[in-house]
């Protein structure tokens, strides 16, 4: 195992496109509480997707003609700086970030003239179907099923831990097609793409501890998908579950989600007299802001590895399970800075401790990721 | 095969074979292997070629430096090679002898030095300046000044430091996966057991947050814009010791206590790294001054790893 590799650089497209984005943030600048910024990337805003959307900068690196084909490097600083000022992103970000890149790579012309344009506007919100109530990290124990029907397929199962499931039109599912999942296991298993208004599905929010309902539990009872929803090929769901949960792991949600809590501390701060914040209170901050900016280093080599086509799964589990270490030390530590906080900053503390569980769950369990660490090190 | 390439090539061939005489810092230097890495001129490779260098810079040494802390520093490779740097950028000439950083502390100091060959010299911070003694002076005596102990000399140091932490806590890692391979209780090897499984990888994760950390401050550095970089990897690399430490140790069990095993040199570099040239209090303040205001703390943040005079705000 190599000890590092080589953080890549900005190319100056990138450092163009990040004034614009902080110009376009600026006219939000009064519109978002510090509570509305600490709910980072599940924040849910049509009108702020589809705002994005006619800039282009949804689905920004795909190739024309559903984007514009720009770099990894770009999207890197346009999702960064959307993510250190808490815009609200959830109306579009698992779309942007793996179902329009799955439906890309693997998807029929017609599913790609379908959800394509949709997606890059802001107007078509995608969740991710893989957990169920008896498969979580265990993802190969799923038992909804997809059986075979005139012309298509019958879906019958149920989906949970949906984010923002309640607010999606479409979700790719994954179902077991072939076999019991006792035998089969990671085989058999398809992707379909299931439009959400089906009849026989039924979407129910779950209230969780921060008071709202960002998961939901989606059932299905017989519902009918057309052949023409089966994404990929059949039987290939595993490997392309496998891919979409790289594009999953690798990008800067998974250390930053946190961070605007910071950024309100330090303003904050700053407003007190000159020389007067105690050195300890300094050194809470210097670290927290430190270890994001090592976080952000490691990201920007996954980022460059993406470009060049190359595997970042090793590295990106890394700066996953660091990220989510220091976003779960941030609200006790911003918390730790102020005898009492400003009313606005209280609020927004409270939200990401009581969110905070979760930064270590999604998108794989902490011991999940460290344990394919461990496989990589040779000692599993 | 760029001269980097070829240096690191010979420096991984010199220090196989592992167990070298210098156990830890207090012990004698590996005086053999000193001779062979003088001999291929590396104590100069980041001096200019006009004193006889390589002129590598930072980026470029990288690999070399880590290496060498991953083999428990047995030589003051990095610390020679970062002061004839200094030495030649004061306009003085570097020195052919092995030279040892010495940063006094206030009060009693039990931190013996190691027993230095002859031709050594031991470069001495102390307040705004920096002097280059015989070992025998690096006492308590005050020298002459031979150059200004500026901002630049505590940034290669720290950055210096925070390359060998990087390389020291690759080499626990390294110690602590064939560790973990080769010993076998409750009838199977420790590998086997989830627990030291994760043990494992949350050290991966400090030993890779440190190299990269290390890495951007590097090209920073290259660049002429190390300060923030250097503060940052100074202190992600003193709280990965904190951590990664007792990870290996804890993986090893009593065997790693005992000086003899070469993880002993590693963790007692690491400690002595992280408190010298800043400790972790002096660049996290230094870091959190630099992050006030409502924008400070995200600037701070990309400027590390961004281009040079990509992060001013216009």
């Amino acid at each position: 195992m190599s000890a590092a590799e080589r953080v890549a650089e900005l190319p100056p497209e990138a450092l163009e496109l990040r004034t614009q984005v902080r110009e376009f943030l600026a006219g939000y600048a009064g519109e978002w509480s510090d509570f509305d910024r600490a709910h980072s990337w599940t924040g849910f805003d049509r009108e702020f997707s589809r705002a994005l959307g006619k800039r282009g900068w949804i689905g920004m690196t795909w190739r024309p003609p559903y984007g514009a084909g720009r770099s990894a490097f770009e999207r890197f600083v346009l999702q960064e700086e959307l993510l250190a000022a808490g815009a609200p992103v959830g109306a579009h970000w698992v779309a942007d970030r793996q179902s329009g890149p799955l439906i890309l790579k693997v998807g029929t012309s017609e599913q790609q003239q379908r959800y394509l344009p949709g997606i890059a506007s802001g107007d078509l919100s995608f969740c991710i179907g893989m957990s169920e109530p008896n498969a979580g990290s265990d993802l190969a124990a799923i038992e909804a099923r997809a059986d075979r029907d005139t012309g298509g397929w019958r879906l019958n199962g149920t989906k949970l831990w949906t984010t923002n499931g309640q607010h999606c039109q479409v979700m790719i599912g994954l179902f077991r097609t072939t076999g019991p999942a006792r035998e089969m296991r990671n085989a058999g298993l398809t992707q379909f793409l299931i439009e959400l208004d089906s009849p026989g599905a039924e979407v129910r929010p779950i209230a969780d501890l921060t008071g709202e309902s960002h998961f939901n539990e989606i059932s299905f009872t017989d519902v009918f998908v057309p052949d023409s929803r089966l994404l990929g090929r059949e039987g290939d769901g595993w490997a392309q579950v496998t891919s979409e949960l790289a594009l999953e792991r690798s990008g800067s949600e998974r250390f930053l989600s946190a961070f605007p809590l910071v950024a309100a501390a330090s303003r904050e701060l700053a407003l007190l007299p000159s020389g007067s914040v105690e050195q300890a209170d300094l050194a809470t901050l210097g670290t927290l802001v430190a270890e994001t900016a090592v976080l952000r280093a490691l990201s920007l080599t996954v980022a460059g590895k993406l470009e060049r086509d190359e595997d970042p799964s090793y590295l990106a589990v890394i700066t996953k399970d660091l990220g989510a270490e220091l976003e779960q030390r941030t609200a006790p530590a911003v918390r730790s800075l102020f005898d009492r906080p400003p009313a606005g900053l209280q609020r927004a503390i409270d939200y990401a401790l009581r969110a905070a569980p979760t930064y270590s769950l999604r998108g794989g369990a902490r011991e999940i990721l460290r344990g394919i660490t461990a496989r990589a090190l040779g000692v599993r | 095969m760029s001269v980097s390439d070829l240096l690191l090539e010979q420096v991984v061939r010199l220090h196989a074979g592992g167990q070298n005489q210098r156990r830890d810092e207090t012990g004698q230097i590996d005086v053999t292997l000193w001779g062979k890495v003088a001999e291929l001129g590396l104590p100069l490779a980041m001096s200019p070629e006009a004193s006889g260098g390589f002129a590598l810079n930072w980026s470029e040494l990288f690999d070399v430096l880590a290496h060498s802390a991953a083999c428990g520093e047995p030589t003051p490779l990095g610390e020679t090679l970062v002061a004839n740097a200094l030495l030649c950028a004061a306009g003085l000439a570097p020195v052919e002898g092995p030279v040892f950083f010495r940063i006094p502390v206030e009060g009693p100091d039990d931190r013996a030095m190691p027993t230095l060959p002859d031709a050594a010299r031991v470069l001495v911070a102390q307040g705004s300046s920096l002097n280059l003694v015989a070992p025998a002076e690096a006492g308590d005596k005050a020298i002459a000044s031979t150059m200004p102990a500026d901002q630049a000399v505590l940034q290669s140091g720290a950055l210096l430091r925070a390359i060998q932490i990087a390389g020291a806590l690759q080499g626990a890692l390294d110690l602590s996966v064939r560790y973990a391979q080769e010993r076998s209780q409750f009838g199977r090897t420790l590998s086997k057991f989830q627990a030291i499984q994760h043990m494992l990888a949350q050290l991966a994760n400090e030993a890779e947050a440190t190299a990269a950390a290390a890495r951007m401050a590097c090209a920073k550095m290259d660049a002429g814009d190390g300060a923030l970089a250097i503060a940052v990897a100074k202190l992600r690399a003193g709280r990965a010791v904190e951590k990664g430490a007792m990870l290996a140790h804890q993986i090893h069990g009593a065997i790693g206590v005992t000086l003899e095993y070469p993880l002993a040199r590693l963790s007692r570099n690491m400690w002595r790294w992280s408190d010298e040239f800043g400790g972790q209090r002096h660049w996290a303040v230094n870091i959190g001054r630099a992050s006030l205001g409502a924008t400070g703390a995200w600037d701070a943040v990309i400027a590390p790893s961004d281009p040079v005079g990509a992060t001013d705000r216009g």
